[in-house]
């Protein structure tokens, strides 16, 4: 189980990211992250990941994230962490090498599945292609968690529904995913839990059934939680076109 | 090899797309090297060549005086040229040249006697900048770390990776290693070229003419200016 107790990030003198965070994230569970741009999302994970420095206390199965046990925390990032200069392949000798645990099958899998070109150098693939190679690594890392932030960037509907399946068929019981994105809808289907951010709090932490129960449906509950206002657009466009027209 | 090869460089060098910058790199270390090899051997050769034609250049002197208690003394300078002060005394004097009487002003008392002994010029003569381009290899090595480091958050972050190595060295091996050897393999053909001119100036020089102590001021091969 990861803990995290009283988290907090200030980016500067001035900047709050997160303030007072306090979580736990149980082994085997699929948690959706979400929030609005600049909620703490990305934050929160590259905290974890002990990649930001930060106040409060992360915990993992009760010990301090250190460079003995990170190998059980894996990372895959709109942001891009591979090696531009070497391909799909190469990175699998790269990983194999640094992380005792990686799933070499895993990873021929679901580079086939995908069809991914293996010999190519990353920098000489399209957007989508980064974009699935850095979650295939994550996934293939061995580690128990699991930490993507945005992944489906510049992916096309059709790999995203591939994916989803393909996530759900191949996850072992035990290995965590923690998936931040915007795609609630896509995500609602398969998700166990919903953790909500918002101006670096938490404002929400729900079990997707405990919602499906109440005969709502996810994406309502998180507009209803950030008292998002439907007619907001339509009123402000009465208010240009009304201007106009006096 | 390939595989050794690949793990002392950083990030824009791994990978098979990388093996050509691994190459420039190894090729830049033996352009360095040879550049200072061929530099430091014609500055050191050519000014050497250049006294040995004008050999009379350099001179030591010793005075002998009277001193006030009436004994006889002597003052000895290594190496003497037009404009050197020396102090006899309490006087004093400036060597204005040549080997005549009137060659310190004000002119020596009486009885006084000069003795010219004409010397090898001093090592730090010849290996004055000598080894010049060393610092300049030390500048590169210092823009290639840098380079080596920001190659991890550009264009990708891979430094996210290299974080959560077990190993907290890996990163600092790869943007150290290659830029440390182009160092210390500059630095060894330094230190072999300066003990190589060292042997020669002792051995190309006449007993006689050696200076009395050979002293090399390294700071001065790296970077002197008069």
């Amino acid at each position: 189980m990861v803990e995290i107790k009283n988290l907090g990030k200030c980016y500067g003198r001035t900047v709050k990211a997160l303030t007072d965070i306090n979580l736990s994230i149980g082994q085997g569970e699929i948690i959706g992250l979400f929030g609005e741009n600049g909620a703490g999302k990305t934050t929160l994970m590259k905290c974890i990941l002990g990649l930001l420095g930060h106040s409060g206390e992360i915990l993992l199965d009760g010990e301090p994230i250190t460079r003995k046990n990170i190998a059980r925390l894996s990372f895959g990032t709109c942001e891009f962490s591979f090696f531009p200069e070497m391909s799909a392949n190469e990175h699998a000798e790269f990983y194999a090498e640094h992380f005792p645990k990686f799933r070499k099958e895993r990873f021929r899998g679901l580079t086939e599945f995908f069809e991914y070109p293996v010999y190519r150098a990353i920098k000489n693939l399209s957007t989508g292609q980064k974009s699935q190679i850095e979650v295939i690594l994550a996934l293939c890392q061995g580690a128990d968690y699991i930490f993507l932030d945005e992944p489906f960037v510049g992916h096309d509907i059709f790999n995203r529904e591939d994916f989803y399946k393909v996530l759900l068929g191949i996850l072992e019981p035990t290995e965590t995913i923690v998936l931040s994105t915007h795609l609630i809808e896509e995500v609602e289907g398969f998700i166990d839990r919903a953790v909500m951010l918002r101006k670096g709090t938490i404002i929400g932490d729900v079990r997707v059934v405990d919602i499906e129960e109440s005969g709502d449906k996810l994406v309502d509950y998180v507009k209803k939680l950030y008292g998002y206002q439907a007619d907001r657009v339509s009123r402000s466009l009465e208010m240009i076109t009304g201007a106009k027209k006096n | 090899m390939k595989k050794t090869d690949d793990r002392l460089f950083a990030g824009y060098c791994m990978g098979n797309e990388g093996a050509g910058r691994r190459h420039m790199h190894y090729k830049l270390m033996v352009i360095l090297i040879v550049a200072i090899v061929i530099f430091s051997s014609l500055l050191f050769f050519v000014r050497f060549l250049e006294d040995s034609i004008n050999n009379d250049e350099w001179k030591g002197l010793t005075v002998y005086y009277t001193n006030e208690e009436g004994n006889r003394d002597y003052v000895y300078v290594s190496y003497i040229r037009a404009g050197d002060t020396i102090r006899i005394g309490d006087v004093m004097y400036e060597y204005r040249g040549g080997e005549g009487r009137d060659c310190m002003w004000p002119v020596l008392p009486k009885g006084s006697e000069t003795v010219f002994h004409y010397r090898q010029a001093d090592i730090n003569e010849f290996m004055a900048n000598v080894f010049i381009l060393f610092p300049v290899c030390f500048v590169i090595a210092l823009v290639e770390v840098i380079l080596n480091y920001r190659s991890f958050y550009r264009p990708a972050k891979s430094i996210y990776v290299m974080k959560r190595l077990s190993s907290g060295s890996e990163l600092h091996r790869r943007c150290l290693a290659i830029p440390l050897l182009t160092v210390f393999a500059t630095l060894a053909a330094c230190v072999l070229l300066g003990l190589l001119f060292l042997l020669y100036y002792h051995g190309n020089t006449k007993p006689e003419r050696l200076p009395d102590t050979i002293s090399l001021n390294v700071w001065r091969t790296l970077i002197w200016w008069r």
